[in-house]
């Protein structure tokens, strides 16, 4: 919205004292020779700086001047489409009588003179062809005395009203933000215009000049404080990491028992197993206890395991009761179809765990072979539960509240304790019964089938 | 059918070829291989590796010591040539593509495990957590050695990732691995008493030994990243106890105490290790100096003495530069090669950095900030907070006056931007704030990073994006009653070794922010707050007035809001509504009733800390006190008043608008009043007519 002085320099030419005697039409040749249409709201704004401040543009016909450029720049459209017709509406518009003298505020345009007003309101309407090859000198001396005043301009005031309605409040709320403050002290108090020019160019030009500026009643805006909280920074520790690239022990140990054993465990999948080579496996299996692991028992498998060699099946769910799978496999005996074998792999299971269990109150180290993990741990507290001991922790009392729910057979645990102890036959067919009950159970109810997979136990 | 002929061929071999087995002179010269590599004496293991290959070819096994004793031989420096050389192993083991039958793995678990400590010092850690689960499944039929490395190697992956409840859930594990250890060596010694058993036992104690201290000491470390001080406190009496006055654990104590704010303790302990004794980086991997310096710098800042946290903050920075110029500069370049492989892990850099910019920003220097930090936020993209702190430094570079509003200077220069000309033609130029809120970046991609207000905005943005979904709130209080049990029960579990209980929950209830210790909920809301408030202010000053009474209104909406930031969320919600033309919603809003409180601080646990801290009252002062912003109650509703009078002031009613600005002036300090509310009065005047 700047002018490069140069520009401010061609506009002031135009408006200059000595150019109030060219005619109007030859001030608007000149002005278009100088500034394009694209210039013209710029070279408006700045007119209208100078209709507001009267010390910097003094005389009468250098008004009327920048009034008939205001008019001119836009007369090709209607009136209330020109961006400066407010002024014009404001100008016309008779003050009140009486506060007039009084308030004349800062920003505001200063009254202008009857023949001004006579002009203008010329231009309002259609304007007479004779009246621009007047001079401004010429039309600011006239006698408008038996003029018609004022014409009207509510139509025009309607308009700029709706524009302005669209404009946010804060907007309409502004004044100009340069205030006219002349020094009372000061000793030369006329016009002069070289030093007015000067002070245009500073108010006009520059990168951010004050002309752009206005000055409205501002918001306090704080900005946020900044965000509070503990242990933000990172600590360093030295944590001395002792993990290193290791020597793999397990080569050349594989041996040709190892092969053996895989095939041997391959054709289990398939069908029984002769008594020579089951006692070979298990025999082996005895020997190393980790080679359950080795040779290709996972949880899907189990099943044909179970229903070919039932025998070998129940010796190495023994073997494996350690791992951490132990629930997948036994997730996977529930939930196969019943079978005798299977019937038998679970009544044995059953039994022997709740032997181990029961020798587990006394000692304390077979116990601990149940806690290596998690799952076995879950397992040996519902040992402990079904040896009606009250419950010590807090894994304990859940797996408590957990055989309350009405899945389970509503035994007293007291009673339960005697079934266990009744033997075998008690035992299985409590594992049948819950057999059954979980086959009741919904698909989406994994967790608690799993449970209840343990509750078997 | 070519497939199927391929597969049946596939199998054959292998279960064909290894029938020979192994014979007794291949293991005799495996195991006198073996010796020789624990003895240290590499070539001499070498050699015995490569009689071995030329009487069997198939056991890649061999071709894999093989490597690792060359590796050992080079001094732990071919990091990457072993990358390389086991990444083609494990391709020719899985020329099936995965096996979903995992059992098989049981056979390559050394080669998976050398595989996750590669990744694991060359710090991709999510890398070698993918493997170490992987391992983790088939624990058992591990050797308890080789299932103890396993698990130190996963609990050490979850800290350094910031997973304390794994981390925990795992040492539970490893104590009783190490129980059972003990147990079988208890029963193993009767038999092998005969033969050299007692100096075997002795070892093999010290061994459990060790890896108890060590358990201690990841637990400790587990526990302070959750924060749970009273747990903690048991755990480095256990450390204190079994590894005495080890640079480790003296640090761990020191920043136990610096948790609790006892920072005289904290740096006594620091002081009392003994840095300068402690073996260099390239043997330990760990510059304890700059470790030291840095943690200095953490205590001074929290104890509010933000020129000497500078000061120790670029000590350790120092000291880091110096550890990687000795480590040979640029550790890419030579792809891993070069530097002994536990020092790919010395270089702290980003964590300094980050401490650095926060520091930085704290002293009232956001341009230094948020260079240090935006070199942070590279590695640690997944920090919100980080975030947020990148958006106040560009908030506070921008803010420009305000810092001379709030110290009350002489503010006329804030009113009268200039004066132009003298005398008859003197003007008054009146400065106007608002030009101040457009001058930002024009034409540049706000996505380049300069502390600009657009620059804000996108890492607010991130940061709420980080930050889990409001959803959860809404449960909050459904599940209040229900938490708070189940909270206990995992305390409880905790202590009784078995953290099986509700997992799903503990993976929530942390939100991560390496470099530091995760967030836990009540931090997470505080930080949303924070986040909203700033991206308010950011949408203001960025002419966004939708998205600023949007972001102000979810401040309003939190449940968990301190006065401070309720008090803004009122402001900047009523900034946005005038200028979106709904000044009667704004005056609403500007009700200085609103405000009752303008504490920001909201120390988490201050109970918990206050009985912690009871024996040292003398300390605890050094703890930060609960700020307040503005600086009290009455400054807030003067200002809300002055914002009141504004509104008015836009609907014409100047006398309201008077009695405001006169009430509000009476609340102040003259010397407080800004320059927005002399503009206020100055604007009446005006108006006025005077």
């Amino acid at each position: 919205m700047t002018l490069a002085p140069k520009e401010l320099s061609n506009l002031l030419s135009i408006i200059s004292e000595e150019a109030c005697t060219n005619s109007f039409e030859s001030l608007s040749t000149h002005f278009h020779h100088y500034f394009g249409k694209a210039e013209h709201f710029r070279v408006g704004s700045v007119l209208v700086m100078l209709l507001q401040q009267p010390d910097l543009l003094p005389s009468s016909s250098q008004r009327l001047i920048a009034l008939y450029l205001l008019w001119e720049m836009y007369r090709t459209e209607p009136l209330a489409a020109n961006p400066f017709a407010a002024v014009f509406a404001h100008l016309l518009n008779p003050a009140p009588a009486g506060e007039e003298q009084e308030k004349v505020l800062s920003g505001f345009l200063p009254p202008i003179t009857q023949p001004e007003k006579f002009f203008l309101s010329q231009l309002m309407l259609a304007p007479p062809r004779d009246l621009f090859k007047k001079t401004p000198r010429q039309v600011s001396c006239m006698d408008v005395g038996n003029m018609p005043q004022s014409v009207d301009i509510s139509g025009l005031q309607l308009a700029l009203a709706e524009r302005q309605s669209e404009l946010p409040t804060q907007s309409k709320a502004s004044f100009p933000s340069i205030l006219n403050d002349p020094d009372p002290d000061s000793s030369n108090s006329g016009f002069d215009s070289s030093v007015a020019n000067q002070i245009i160019e500073s108010l006009v030009t520059g990168p951010r000049p004050p002309l752009e500026s206005h000055f409205r009643p501002e918001f306090i805006r704080p900005p946020p404080p900044l965000h509070v909280c503990e242990d933000e920074l990172a600590w360093l520790n030295p944590t001395e990491p002792d993990h290193s690239i290791q020597w793999d022990r397990s080569m050349c140990v594989k041996n040709s028992t190892g092969v053996e054993i895989k095939r041997i465990m391959s054709k289990a999948f398939k069908s029984p197993l002769s008594a020579q080579q089951q006692s070979q496996l298990l025999a082996e299996l005895e020997k190393d206890p980790k080679l359950v692991y080795h040779i290709g028992l996972s949880p899907v498998k189990l099943p044909d395991l179970v229903e070919n060699n039932p025998l070998v099946a129940i010796e190495m769910l023994l073997k494996l009761m350690q791992s951490s799978q132990i629930t997948e496999y036994f997730s996977v005996l529930v939930n196969m179809d019943m079978s005798l074998h299977s019937m038998e792999v679970v009544n044995r299971i059953v039994w022997s765990v709740w032997s181990v269990s029961s020798c587990s109150r006394s000692s304390g180290t077979r116990l601990s072979m149940f806690r290596t993990s998690s799952s076995r741990f879950r397992l040996s507290a519902s040992s402990s539960a079904a040896s009606a001991r009250p419950p010590a922790s807090s894994a304990s009392s859940r797996l408590w509240t957990l055989e309350k729910t009405p899945l389970r057979p509503n035994l007293p645990n007291n009673t339960r304790h005697r079934c266990y102890t009744g033997g075998t036959e008690a035992a299985a067919k409590r594992g049948r019964f819950a057999l059954m009950h979980t086959r009741s159970v919904p698909v989406h109810h994994r967790r608690r089938r799993l449970c209840s997979s343990e509750e078997i136990l | 059918l070519l497939f199927i002929f391929k597969s049946e061929q596939n199998e054959a071999k292998h279960d064909g070829s290894p029938s020979l087995g192994m014979t007794d002179q291949e293991k005799e010269m495996a195991a006198s291989a073996y010796e020789a590599f624990t003895a240290g004496r590499c070539d001499e293991a070498l050699r015995h590796l490569e009689a071995l290959q030329e009487l069997t070819k198939e056991d890649y096994k061999i071709a894999m010591n093989k490597a690792v004793v060359e590796f050992y031989k080079s001094g732990q420096t071919t990091t990457g040539l072993l990358k390389q050389t086991l990444m083609s192993m494990k391709n020719q083991v899985h020329t099936s593509a995965e096996d979903v039958d995992g059992l098989d793995d049981v056979e390559n678990s050394f080669l998976y495990y050398n595989q996750a400590i590669i990744h694991y010092y060359m710090r991709q850690f999510s890398d070698a957590i993918c493997i170490g689960e992987k391992l983790y499944q088939f624990l058992e039929p591990f050797e308890e050695k080789f299932a103890q490395s396993v698990c130190f190697l996963l609990v050490d992956l979850y800290l350094l990732t910031f997973q304390p409840e794994k981390a925990l859930h795992l040492l539970t594990v490893l104590d009783k691995l190490s129980v059972q250890g003990s147990n079988k060596n208890g029963k193993g010694e009767v038999d092998t008493n005969t033969k050299d058993g007692g100096n075997q036992k002795a070892e093999l104690a010290a061994m459990i030994e060790a890896a108890k201290s060590k358990i201690h000491q990841y637990k400790v470390r587990a526990y302070i990243q959750m924060k749970s001080s009273k747990a903690c406190k048991r755990e480095i009496k256990s450390v204190m106890n079994t590894a005495g006055n080890s640079a480790p654990s003296l640090f761990l104590k020191s920043n136990f105490e610096y948790l609790r704010g006892n920072y005289r303790k904290a740096v006594k302990l620091l002081n009392s290790s003994n840095i300068a004794e402690h073996a260099g980086p390239i043997k330990t991997g760990e510059c304890v100096r700059c470790m030291f310096w840095n943690n200095l710098g953490c205590i001074h800042f929290a104890m509010g003495k933000h020129n000497l946290g500078i000061f120790y903050f670029k000590k350790a920075l120092q000291e880091n530069d110096h550890t990687c110029a000795q480590l040979g500069d640029g550790s890419n370049a030579k792809k891993f090669t070069g530097i002994p492989m536990c020092a790919l892990l010395a270089n702290k850099r980003y964590e300094l950095l980050y401490n650095c910019g926060i520091q930085l920003l704290h002293i009232g220097r956001p341009l230094a900030a948020f260079e240090c930090l935006m070199e942070a936020v590279q590695v640690y993209h997944f920090n919100p907070r980080l975030w947020l702190r990148l958006a106040e430094c560009c908030i506070s570079a921008n803010k420009g006056g305000s810092e001379q509003e709030s110290k009350g200077l002489p503010c006329k220069k804030g009113i009268v931007q200039s004066v132009v000309g003298q005398g008859y033609h003197r003007k008054i130029i009146l400065a106007s704030q608002s030009m101040q809120n457009t001058t930002y970046s024009e034409g540049q991609s706000a996505a380049i990073p300069v502390a600009s207000m657009e620059f804000a905005a996108i890492c607010l943005r991130n940061a709420l994006l980080l930050l889990p979904e409001h959803q959860q709130q809404e449960l909050k209080t459904e599940n209040s009653s229900k938490n708070s049990s189940q909270s206990g029960s995992t305390e409880s579990g905790s202590e009784n070794s078995d953290a099986c209980s509700g997992k799903g929950q503990d993976a929530d209830k942390f939100l991560s922010a390496a470099p530091s210790s995760p967030l836990r909920k009540q931090e997470v809301e505080n930080l949303r707050c924070s986040i909203l408030a700033c991206s308010s202010y950011v949408a203001l000053a960025l002419g966004d007035n939708l998205i600023a009474l949007n972001h102000a209104e979810k401040l309003l909406h939190q449940t968990k809001l301190s006065g401070s930031l309720k008090f803004l969320g009122h402001l900047y919600a009523a900034e946005a509504l005038i200028s979106l033309d709904r000044i009667s919603d704004a005056i609403a809003h500007l009700n200085p009733e609103n405000v009752s409180d303008v504490s920001v601080g909201m120390l988490m646990n201050e109970q918990d800390q206050g009985s912690d801290k009871g024996d040292e009252p003398v300390e605890s002062s050094g703890k930060q006190t609960p700020l307040c912003y503005p600086s009290s109650v009455t400054s807030a509703r003067a200002m809300m008043l002055f914002n009141l009078g504004s509104a008015y002031c836009l609907r014409s009613e100047y006398d309201k608008a008077r009695k405001c600005l006169t009430q509000a002036a009476s609340m102040m300090n003259s010397k407080e009043i800004p320059p927005e509310a002399i503009l206020l009065g100055v604007y009446l005047e005006l108006q006025n007519g005077q």
